[in-house]
């Protein structure tokens, strides 16, 4: 393949990125992640065109293409849409086993991602049986909380 | 419908494997692109556009094209870039083509992800917000997208690694392919998950490689060296990104893409009016839902579709007949290769995995694991 080179160990020559960001949550997120922190509540935008309440909330219904408009409180409880139970390893994750599912919380419109704890993981069929889809969660806030998504995960209701 | 169809002129992949030292990242994409010229019997010079497809995080270089632009055939001449899958490549090239502006177009795109690492790369692309700090990549959004999938379908996990033995048997005879051993469903499912449901043995293994097409106007393609083979119609969609819909992705952008290009192709019955398809089974359940997605199959037949060996060489409508990407694992480039793949059963030039006859063929693209972009393409050749 390398036409006029001589046969050789290959050359490896290191390189690294370790670039830092500020990414700026946005007014509508902020007020998520502070109720969140401060009143350990899960809040949604509604649409005022199709009134899906989108949760995590969002500015705008990508939809209709219009605005969000009011905030609505939903949850704790939810439904389990879709989850994985991760038992590999992988760079930049957490040490496995772990759970994560998309659970519509109830009175929101779309589904949010989020560890779910409680589940015993040794038999990955009898786990998913407990998972499965439309099997309800109940959302536990953390304590303290930081205002960040990981203020609160789910457990079996 | 399109009054005007693009042909394909050529086209070329370099040798798969796991890792390429020989050759710098620049000099894969100069092996493609002169190869897909070779295969045409054109020159540089014949050229009028250069399209790429690649990633910059992927590629470990920002704006990568900058530096693959000239060894992809582009000095002096027009050229862009998308930072979609490899299949967008060859949708800006035929719409670049049909603007009327370029006669020919090189469609081209690589994937070199043995360099970097590729999961840890992949969490880069989910929100940092309500995403990022919840343990997600590619594999673990696809698990999750998969378990959505299995709730009306039953016999989901007992067709995912039949499909994979499908195509790993399929890609054990073609000479392109990256995996070469074929494997038993048994085999499949006795291997470790590695984020429920999806097992070790349903997510292929990744090779570095480049894969390029040559693509003309209607009135270039007469007059090629080869007989050329027909886009008769193209499409592309994009569904939800995770966080807005209810269930984190149905397909919504096949779906859309398919419509698009059907309708362009003049297809109202695919299962019956296509003779293969080449689609994207990053995993197997992508392949699955790519059946009913694609109208290969009805909603909710995509299991059965497998299990009763109509997607299987000799079925009804054998689906990845080289091997797909169970076989040959080009992250983010797959979709090209698909398109390669379908262009050379339909030119008879697939060799070992060369089906009979066949006359009209799909190729599918979709970003690689959450698949949230999809682009499709029948090809004909006559």
């Amino acid at each position: 393949m390398s036409d006029g080179a001589p046969a050789g160990q290959p050359l490896i020559h290191p390189g690294q990125w370790n670039i830092h960001y500020d990414y700026a949550v946005g007014d509508t997120a902020r007020q998520f992640f502070t109720d969140l922190r401060d009143h350990a509540r899960i809040m949604g935008r509604r649409c005022p065109g199709c009134q899906a309440v989108l949760v995590p909330p969002r500015a705008y219904c990508e939809r209709c293409f219009v605005k969000t408009t009011d905030w609505v409180e939903v949850g704790p409880l939810g439904t389990i849409e879709a989850f994985t139970i991760v038992y590999e390893p992988f760079d930049g994750l957490p040490r496995p086993p772990y759970v994560v599912a998309y659970v519509t919380l109830d009175g929101a419109s779309t589904a949010m991602a989020n560890f779910v704890t409680g589940v015993d993981l040794s038999v990955p069929a009898a786990a998913a049986q407990r998972l499965a889809l439309g099997n309800r969660v109940e959302a536990v806030f953390a304590d303290p909380r930081e205002g960040l998504i990981t203020d609160f995960h789910f457990r079996l209701a | 419908m399109v009054s005007q169809r693009v042909g394909i002129l050529g086209g070329a992949q370099t040798a798969l494997v796991g890792r390429r030292d020989d050759v710098r990242l620049e000099e894969l994409v100069f092996e493609a692109a002169r190869a897909a010229l070779a295969d045409a019997g054109m020159v540089r010079d014949e050229l009028d556009t250069i399209v790429m497809a690649g990633a910059d995080q992927m590629d470990g270089r920002s704006i990568s094209s900058m530096m693959a632009a000239c060894p992809a055939g582009a000095y002096l001449k027009d050229e862009i870039r998308t930072t979609v899958e490899g299949s967008y490549a060859a949708v800006l090239a035929c719409l670049r083509i049909l603007s009327g502006e370029f006669e020919t177009a090189l469609a081209i795109t690589w994937s070199k992800t043995s360099e970097g690492p590729y999961d840890l790369i992949s969490t880069l692309s989910y929100d940092p917000f309500y995403h990022r700090p919840l343990a997600f990549n590619d594999v673990v959004e696809a698990a999750a997208v998969a378990s959505s999938y299995a709730g009306p379908r039953g016999d989901l996990a007992e067709a995912a690694p039949v499909v994979v033995a499908k195509n790993r048997g399929n890609g054990a005879a073609n000479p392109r392919a990256f995996l070469r051993e074929a494997i038993t469903p048994e085999a499949v499912s006795s291997s470790r998950y590695v984020a429920y449901p999806i097992r070790r043995a349903e997510v292929p293994q990744a090779c570095d490689g480049a894969v390029a097409l040559v693509l003309g106007s209607q009135r270039r393609a007469l007059r090629s060296a080869r007989p050329p083979v027909w886009i008769q119609g193209f499409g592309w969609g994009t569904g939800d990104y995770g966080v807005g819909a209810k269930v984190p992705a149905e397909f919504g952008g096949l779906r859309a893409a398919a419509a698009m290009a059907y309708a362009r192709a003049g297809i109202r019955d695919p299962g019956r009016e296509l003779d293969f398809a080449e689609v994207f089974d990053g995993t197997p359940y992508h392949e699955i839902l790519a059946y009913e997605a694609l109208g290969l199959a009805a909603a909710g037949g995509g299991p059965a579709f497998a299990l009763d060996g109509s997607s299987a060489r000799g079925g009804a409508c054998p689906v990845n007949p080289s091997g797909g990407v169970q076989s040959a694992n080009l992250r983010f480039a797959s979709g090209l290769s698909r398109i390669l793949e379908a262009y050379l059963q339909l030119s008879h030039r697939a060799g070992p995995v060369q089906l009979a006859a066949p006359a009209q063929g799909l190729a599918h693209g979709a970003t690689t694991y959450p698949a949230q972009s999809h682009a499709v393409f029948v090809m004909r050749n006559s």
